[in-house]
């Protein structure tokens, strides 16, 4: 069976029933409606409308989804012992990550958050902290086209907090 | 398996490859995910980058990572007080300071001695209300996992501190310390009190009435590995090392004490180093 989505832009994608399922939120909107696998009627008959995803972000997630609609469900890991999140991102995500400009990958991110696809959050929260990771605060600001809104009083206040390690 | 496709109108207004959007534009609770996955001390850098992401720092403390530190090492030498990290993979970071602002020193001696070989004289300095704060600093920074405190001269409040402070650390190791003075009790503190699984102590000063029984209790409760190496009591010298629960490394004992026999009767494994100076009568004695 087959579910019909609505982007922001009215694109309108038909995708397996499964690949819906793994958006927690489209999950969620299927059982408002009354929409099941077994029901082809009611599948046909609506769509669900996502008004947070454009057509371009909607099909890259789909095109994540259809790798790993296959996946095996993860086990929930704690964060580890000393307080940081581990993710492997695969071989396969890294390539499909890749090549986003920076701004489609914020997109992404912002659609993985809404439709809460975990997989596809998590790989996405890896790759750009990979890409802050080493890079000096100016490196970081140039990098993601932000205005440093900190004044210098700010910024030696922070400095002088966590003089000791600092080369 | 059904393929998706794009059914839509392809006359539409393209809209734009290129987004505006930014990290900072993401909801908080995403900024401060994606935070979390970010390794050693790139949360530095990223807290001076904008004030937003500063306060997202601050927001959700608990979503950032912190830097892992595989060592910590406190010591005081030639009148410094040195504070040493050591990040994985990454150069160690130290600080320096003078000792003598914090009223560590002895008063000069008039025995003499050129300035120049008074100024190169290790003293023991002080673990002062100063210091604790450097510590306080490291850890809400990063994860310690070994602390080392090497030659410095420590109070049973400074211990309480120092326990407190740095409650999650594996591995404890005291170097060049003098526990004379110290409580059983609060010595204990340290040597246990945070929680660790491993400890080593060498060249220290101790007070023989630490290792007794309850020591060995304490051990054999948490340790996996203990290593004692030269530890000095009321003046007599005590070679010895034991890796208890080893990790693949072997040991070398070398004890002139009777008790050793005693105390090893109470440790569930022990591994002897091939040069070991104990003579074949000690070591069947032990077996038995």
């Amino acid at each position: 069976p087959n579910v019909k989505l609505v982007t922001s832009d009215n694109e309108e994608f038909v995708v397996d029933f499964r690949i819906a399922k793994m958006s927690v939120t489209v999950s969620r909107l299927m059982e408002a409606m009354n929409m099941s696998e077994t029901d082809d009627a009611s599948l046909l008959s609506n769509s669900i409308p996502l008004p947070n995803v454009t057509k371009a972000v909607m099909a890259r997630v789909i095109e994540w989804c259809e790798k790993h609609k296959n996946d095996e469900p993860k086990e929930e890991k704690e964060n580890d012992k000393r307080g940081r999140t581990t993710h492997v991102v695969s071989d396969w995500d890294k390539e499909f990550l890749k090549n986003d400009e920076f701004g489609r990958l914020c997109q992404l991110m912002g659609a993985a958050n809404y439709l809460e696809i975990k997989g596809l959050f998590n790989d996405i929260s890896q790759t750009i902290a990979n890409m802050i990771h080493g890079k000096k605060s100016d490196e970081i600001a140039e990098m993601f086209n932000i205005h440093c809104d900190l004044t210098e009083a700010e910024k030696k206040e922070i400095r002088k907090k966590t003089a000791w390690c600092e080369d | 398996m059904v393929s998706s496709e794009i059914v839509g109108d392809n006359n539409k207004p393209a809209i734009p490859e290129i987004c505006k959007t930014t990290l900072c534009g993401l909801p908080d609770l995403v900024q401060s995910h994606i935070l979390s996955f970010l390794p050693r001390l790139s949360i530095i850098n990223v807290s001076l980058t904008c004030r937003l992401w500063r306060e997202v720092i601050i927001a959700f403390p608990k979503q950032c990572a912190k830097a892992q530190f595989d060592k910590a090492t406190v010591k005081s030498c030639t009148r410094k007080f040195l504070i040493i990290i050591k990040e994985k993979g990454r150069p160690n970071i130290s600080k320096t300071f003078p000792i003598v602002e914090e009223n560590a020193y002895e008063p000069p001696r008039k025995d003499g001695r050129i300035e120049e070989e008074q100024k190169n004289e290790d003293v023991q300095s002080k673990c002062t209300p100063g210091i604790i704060q450097r510590f306080d600093k490291i850890v809400r920074i990063g994860i310690v996992k070994t602390l080392k405190i090497d030659a410095i001269d420590i109070t049973e409040e400074s211990i309480d501190r120092i326990v407190h402070i740095f409650a999650h650390v594996e591995k404890v190791t005291l170097t060049n310390m003098d526990l004379q003075g110290i409580s059983n009790e609060k010595a204990r503190k340290l040597l246990f009190g945070m929680g660790n699984t491993k400890l080593n102590i060498s060249f220290t000063w101790i007070n023989a009435r630490l290792f007794d029984n309850s020591f060995w209790e304490k051990c054999k409760d948490q340790l996996c590995v203990l290593e004692l190496d030269t530890v000095i009591v009321r003046q007599r010298k005590v070679n010895l090392y034991l890796v208890y629960k080893t990790i693949g490394q072997a040991g070398i004992p070398v004890i002139r004490e009777d008790k050793f026999i005693h105390l090893c009767s109470r440790i569930p494994s022990i591994t002897f180093g091939v040069q070991n100076e104990l003579n074949a009568d000690t070591i069947i004695r032990i077996f038995k």
